[in-house]
């Protein structure tokens, strides 16, 4: 299992990531990133990682099994 | 995945797209080497908040990804500094200010530069912003000037005005047509822009053409066509920007305003690829070029693209899709732009905030909202959806009609 990792100081709710992961994403009414999902498996890892890469404030990153966060 | 045969990829450019690209090619399975050129010293930072917050504070933007990162956990070979000067695509060898560098796969993010101003820096007294570096020298200069004047009222310049106004300068914002974004986003959105500048307090002068601009003693003095001269301390000039790609010149990789690329972002050399401001997207299943949308997150949805690509054969290539999207603050008013401006437009009243949305041929395109953050990502739901209706879309909203 893999999981986001969201820098809230750098999330501004543009959104972008929510279109390459609809069903892992959403915005709240406020326009705050939701993570709907604590972890994902290896077939939402593609779209994950998408999702991670088209944030344009880098404030999206999956970190994999194991891998601590920061 | 199969990387053997791009077993080096070279990224010209160490902005978002640059970085982006990178991170992509790991994720794609390339093991081989990435090399990092960039012709700035810093690495990878917020190029948007070099017109807002950068500007603002007088201080760099924040790194999009640190050196540990970067160089530890993707690997990546950093050549800051470097500036590319030319390509022999036969011997793939890129020409960089520092020596050659060889490569297999080569993605272009060069990005867009300033337009300069055609009278020059009259010993400094014009600059324009691109960098970091320019945003802490210009804030130098802001700060404590009373008159600035800025040249170009799109998104940088209508930012540069904003700040500049924080900054306790009297700003003269000049502009060509009737108000910011009007060439492109249409009469409506560009009056109501207009709007929020002058209430502010900043002086929009419209439908303007800078004639020349001279020094007089230690101001410069603007001329515009109307016959007015407006006398300032400093001049921003922020009249577009264009992709400086000379270094490309010769290389037989195909150049319009932008390096022309498929929706796969690669170019007429299929080792070559390219991504953000430097491309230029031609559509592969019309005539018709699509229209270059410069944006943050353009340059990272075509990084993403542009270096999966750049390290998987050509069967398994993913194409941009991302629907287009900007952003900018002015006077701490949030305006966003999701999708493409078409001719008609619907105005809607949201709390506080207004939404331009539009339509062509029925058919919801896209929207422009001010202050109006729970609109636009309806729109961008919609969009996603698909076959949304521009009045369907009127009637999601919660506003009212204007």
């Amino acid at each position: 299992m893999s999981a986001f990792e969201l820098d809230s100081s750098r999330c501004e709710g543009h959104g972008v990531c929510v279109d390459a992961a609809p069903h892992l994403l959403a915005l709240d009414d406020e326009g705050e990133l939701v993570l709907l999902a604590e972890t994902f498996g290896d077939a939402d890892a593609d779209a994950a990682a998408d999702a991670a890469l088209v944030c344009p404030v880098a404030a999206l990153r999956v970190v994999g099994p194991g891998e601590a966060s920061s | 995945m199969s990387t053997s045969a791009r077993s080096s990829l070279v990224i010209v450019g160490a902005g978002l797209a640059g970085v982006r690209a990178a991170e992509s090619a790991r994720n794609a399975g390339h093991d081989g080497s990435i090399v990092l050129v960039g012709a700035e010293t810093a690495l990878p930072y917020e190029r948007p908040q070099v017109t807002k917050e950068a500007l603002l504070a007088g201080a760099s933007p924040r790194h999009y990804v640190e050196h540990d990162q970067l160089v530890g956990r993707l690997g990546v070979q950093l050549r800051l500094g470097t500036r590319a000067t030319g390509l022999d695509r036969r011997r793939r060898l890129l020409r960089t200010s520092d020596g050659k560098i060889g490569y297999d796969a080569l993605v272009v993010a060069t990005g867009a530069q300033p337009t300069p101003c055609p009278w020059g820096n009259l010993d400094g007294q014009v600059s324009t912003v691109r960098t970091a570096r320019d945003a802490v020298l210009l804030h130098r200069v802001l700060t404590g000037r009373r008159r600035v004047v800025v040249v170009g009222a799109g998104l940088i310049g209508s930012e540069i005005a904003s700040a500049a106004q924080a900054l306790g300068a009297e700003v003269t914002l000049v502009e060509r047509g009737c108000g910011p974004l009007e060439a492109s986003h249409g009469r409506s959105l560009a009056e109501h822009l207009a709007r929020l500048h002058r209430t502010a307090g900043t002086r929009l002068v419209t439908g303007a053409a800078v004639n020349s601009l001279v020094r007089a003693g230690a101001s410069v003095a603007v001329d515009l066509g109307s016959g007015e001269r407006i006398v300032a301390e400093h001049v921003v000039w922020a009249v577009g920007v264009r992709s400086d790609l000379g270094w490309l010149v010769g290389s037989g990789i195909r150049v319009a305003e932008g390096v022309l690329c498929t929706t796969a972002m690669v170019t007429n050399d299929p080792a070559v690829f390219v991504a953000g401001d430097a491309a230029q997207v031609v559509a592969t299943d019309g005539p018709q070029a699509a229209p270059r949308s410069m944006s943050q997150s353009m340059a990272a949805a075509q990084g993403l693209v542009a270096g999966h690509n750049a390290v998987t054969p050509p069967g398994s290539w993913s194409r941009t899709t991302a629907t287009p999207y900007f952003w900018s603050t002015w006077y701490d008013r949030r305006i966003q732009g999701v999708g493409v401006p078409s001719a008609r437009s619907t105005v809607l009243q949201e709390g506080g905030g207004t939404l331009h949305l539009y339509e062509h041929r029925g058919r919801l395109t896209g929207a422009v909202g001010i202050d109006a953050k729970a609109s636009v990502r309806r729109v961008r739901e919609l969009l996603r959806e698909g076959s949304s209706s521009g009045a369907h879309a009127a009637r999601e909203m919660t506003g009212r009609p204007a």
